[in-house]
């Protein structure tokens, strides 16, 4: 029933990901009748699964991940308490960016945030004589 | 709307009635400081004679936007504890611009906007530029913020999309108008009141709820990224971070209206003082991302956390202040911009392009239009609900970084050279879009802004100009003339 | 990987509340001032 993971592998850079899932276009009832499971496992069968959320929201955003591999399915439940098939599992391949690329940038913005810096307090510096000059000018 | 959240944590009576008592106060407060306004000085930059008190809560207020009460949750959720520091730094941007603000007082004390300043100092054709970056940035900024108020009010309060950002959008326009900067300025103070004291009320409970140890561990257990000192992530956005900041505090008119409107010898102290009061709120806020596990709390989006955080800590008692605090911080911002970018299509496209001989008269009624047709089409955007106008704010940051440089050395150095800005913001925009678009989000502002510094600099070296600091002195004698009421 | 540590983390957090309640009551004594002083606006 629950079939909102698309996608069967997505790889990402970043350590959060948002998880979004529907029951299936086929089916007529309102999506938001449902009660949803979603769980997590480190394997593709699901043999050491945790719960993640269990409710009515159809989303959840997961944050905080560390490098590694990530397997999420997701589960409707009807309002008579019966519940639907897992759905096809969503393997998500967290990979930060390189460190080099990381220090490379830091280092670019720490030289245009210090070039600043300069300029304005040493603008800011040349102003206040320039003030009191003006002051005594008048 | 993605529906992706099914319980609102207010019921919408509650809601309508908070979004009554708010809108009506600020309306009100918006008449009465009004009527000091007794010509266009008035009008636009408050008389030229705010005080410090009001001088720094307006500029820690207007810097308080839904992005740090939305955003500063969802960067420490995206980035742990990097995103709370580097969202802190932002407050930089309104410490360097202090001195910026002395010096602009100080040289341009019938000035009104900074596209004034870039006219005047650069010529026509960088102007140009320099407006076509400035209003793109305004209006989607704009745009998004109206469109999270609508977000918010149906997330927390279950009040329809359209009806929320429409009631928000119209009560800004109406103080707005009335008030002029005068409003903006007052409303400004008391939002930022209520802010400080419900971001401390908030954050204080939600603290002694959680045993921080306990949170520490589960953290560090479940969501490990958010504590790590060397995530790449958060070491590459921390910089593109401050100097997108640096970008929208040096070019935009928001902050150069208020440089112009504070009484001598305040605009320094005034910025400095806000940026300080600015400093802890986004780690005020955004501790929360580290404790959302903890609570057990499920994210339909990242940026619902704060208001989620509050209801299920302090119950419908929390969800109100949540509901409070966010409502001021949208309005002392959609206001801010409403009043800044209005002043800057007055004086720079009405006054200086079409209609140079324009009366008093002429053009308060060109600014009380201009001001609602900015409102309209603000409203008319958000009705489209456009998804990818927050990519157009995010993609702004290119924009508004090529503008650092030019407007910073455009405002010490004597020598800056014209054609060098304008080349600079347009190389350094296009390189930073560039970049954005190929290497990452997380490269455009600071490639923007390195891209135009080189180039700032490389004018300066090769092609030195000479300018009279006195011509940024423009007589705005027949605005300043006789009574608008 | 690297953490930063508990204690950093705790002081940062009840930095930044007190601070921000600093503030509160600054801008609140700061305006009285300029409102004794007639020199609000």
């Amino acid at each position: 029933m629950a079939d909102g993971v698309d996608v069967e592998r997505i790889d990402s850079n970043a350590p959060h990901i948002i998880l979004t899932w529907s029951i299936s276009e086929e089916d007529e009832r309102d999506p938001a009748a449902f009660s949803y499971r979603l769980e997590r496992a480190a394997s593709p069968d699901f043999s050491d699964s945790r719960m993640l959320y269990e409710g009515r929201d159809r989303a959840s955003f997961r944050a905080g991940l560390a490098e590694g591999s990530y397997f999420y399915r997701v589960r409707a439940t009807d309002e008579a308490g019966n519940a639907g098939v897992w759905s096809r599992p969503l393997h998500l391949e967290v990979a930060y960016q390189s460190m080099r690329l990381a220090l490379s940038l830091f280092a670019v913005g720490a030289v245009v945030f210090l070039a600043t810096l300069v300029l304005i307090i040493a603008g800011a510096r040349k102003d206040r004589c320039e003030a009191v000059e003006q002051e005594e000018a008048t | 709307m993605n529906g992706a959240h099914e319980t609102a944590v207010l019921s919408p009576q509650i809601g309508w009635f908070l979004l009554a008592i708010l809108g009506v106060l600020w309306v009100i407060l918006g008449v009465l400081w009004g009527k000091k306004a007794k010509n266009m000085d008035g009008y636009m930059v408050a008389g030229r004679n705010v005080g410090l008190a009001l001088g720094a809560a307006t500029a820690m207020a207007t810097w308080v936007t839904s992005n740090t009460t939305m955003l500063a949750p969802q960067f420490a959720l995206e980035l742990g504890v990097w995103g709370m520091l580097a969202y802190s730094t932002a407050c930089f941007g309104l410490f360097l611009f202090a001195p910026m603000a002395r010096r602009i007082r100080r040289l341009m004390p019938n000035g009104l906007t900074s596209g004034d300043f870039i006219r005047l100092r650069y010529g026509r054709p960088t102007w140009v530029v320099f407006l076509a970056i400035s209003l793109t940035y305004s209006f989607a900024w704009l745009v998004t913020m109206a469109m999270a108020g609508g977000l918010l009010m149906n997330a927390v309060a279950g009040i329809p999309f359209a009806w929320g950002m429409t009631v928000i959008l119209l009560v800004c326009v109406l103080y707005t108008l009335f008030g002029g900067l005068y409003a903006v300025i007052g409303t400004d103070f008391v939002q930022s009141i209520i802010i400080l004291i419900g971001v401390v009320f908030v954050g204080a409970v939600i603290y002694q709820r959680i045993d921080f140890d306990v949170t520490y561990a589960t953290v560090v257990a479940e969501q490990p990224a958010m504590l790590y000192v060397l995530l790449p992530a958060a070491i590459i956005a921390f910089f593109n971070n401050m100097l997108f900041g640096f970008g929208e505090v040096f070019h935009n008119n928001v902050w150069w209206s208020r440089a112009f409107a504070m009484r001598k010898g305040v605009p320094a102290k005034a910025y400095m003082l806000g940026g300080l009061f600015w400093l802890p709120i986004p780690i005020a806020v955004g501790y929360v991302a580290l404790s959302s596990d903890v609570l057990g709390i499920n994210l339909p989006r990242p940026d619902m956390l704060g208001p989620l955080a509050a209801a299920e800590v302090l119950g419908a008692a929390g969800a109100v202040v949540i509901f409070v605090v966010l409502f001021c911080s949208l309005a002392s911002s959609i206001d801010s911009l409403l009043a800044a970018t209005s002043d800057l299509l007055t004086e720079d496209i009405y006054r200086k392009a079409i209609h140079p001989s324009a009366t008093e008269g002429n053009v308060r009624t060109a600014s009380i239009a201009i001001i609602i047709g900015l409102g309209f089409l603000t409203w008319l955007t958000c009705m489209l609900n456009p998804g990818t106008l927050a990519q157009v704010l995010f993609a702004s940051g290119p924009l508004v970084g090529s503008a650092i440089w030019p407007v910073a050395a455009g405002l010490f150095w004597r020598r800056s050279n014209p054609a060098g800005a304008f080349a600079a913001m347009v190389l350094g925009s296009a390189c930073g879009l560039y970049a954005y678009f190929t290497i990452g989000w997380y490269s455009g502002a600071l490639v923007g802004a390195a891209v135009s510094m080189v180039i700032t600099l490389g004018a300066i070296v090769l092609a030195p100009r000479d300018f009279d600091w006195k011509s940024l002195n423009e007589s705005n004698e027949e605005l300043r003339r006789g009574t608008i009421r | 990987m690297i953490y930063f540590p508990a204690l950093f983390v705790q002081a940062l957090i009840l930095g930044a509340l007190i601070l921000t309640g600093l503030s509160a009551i600054t801008l609140l004594v700061m305006v009285l001032i300029d409102f004794l002083r007639k020199r609000v606006w």
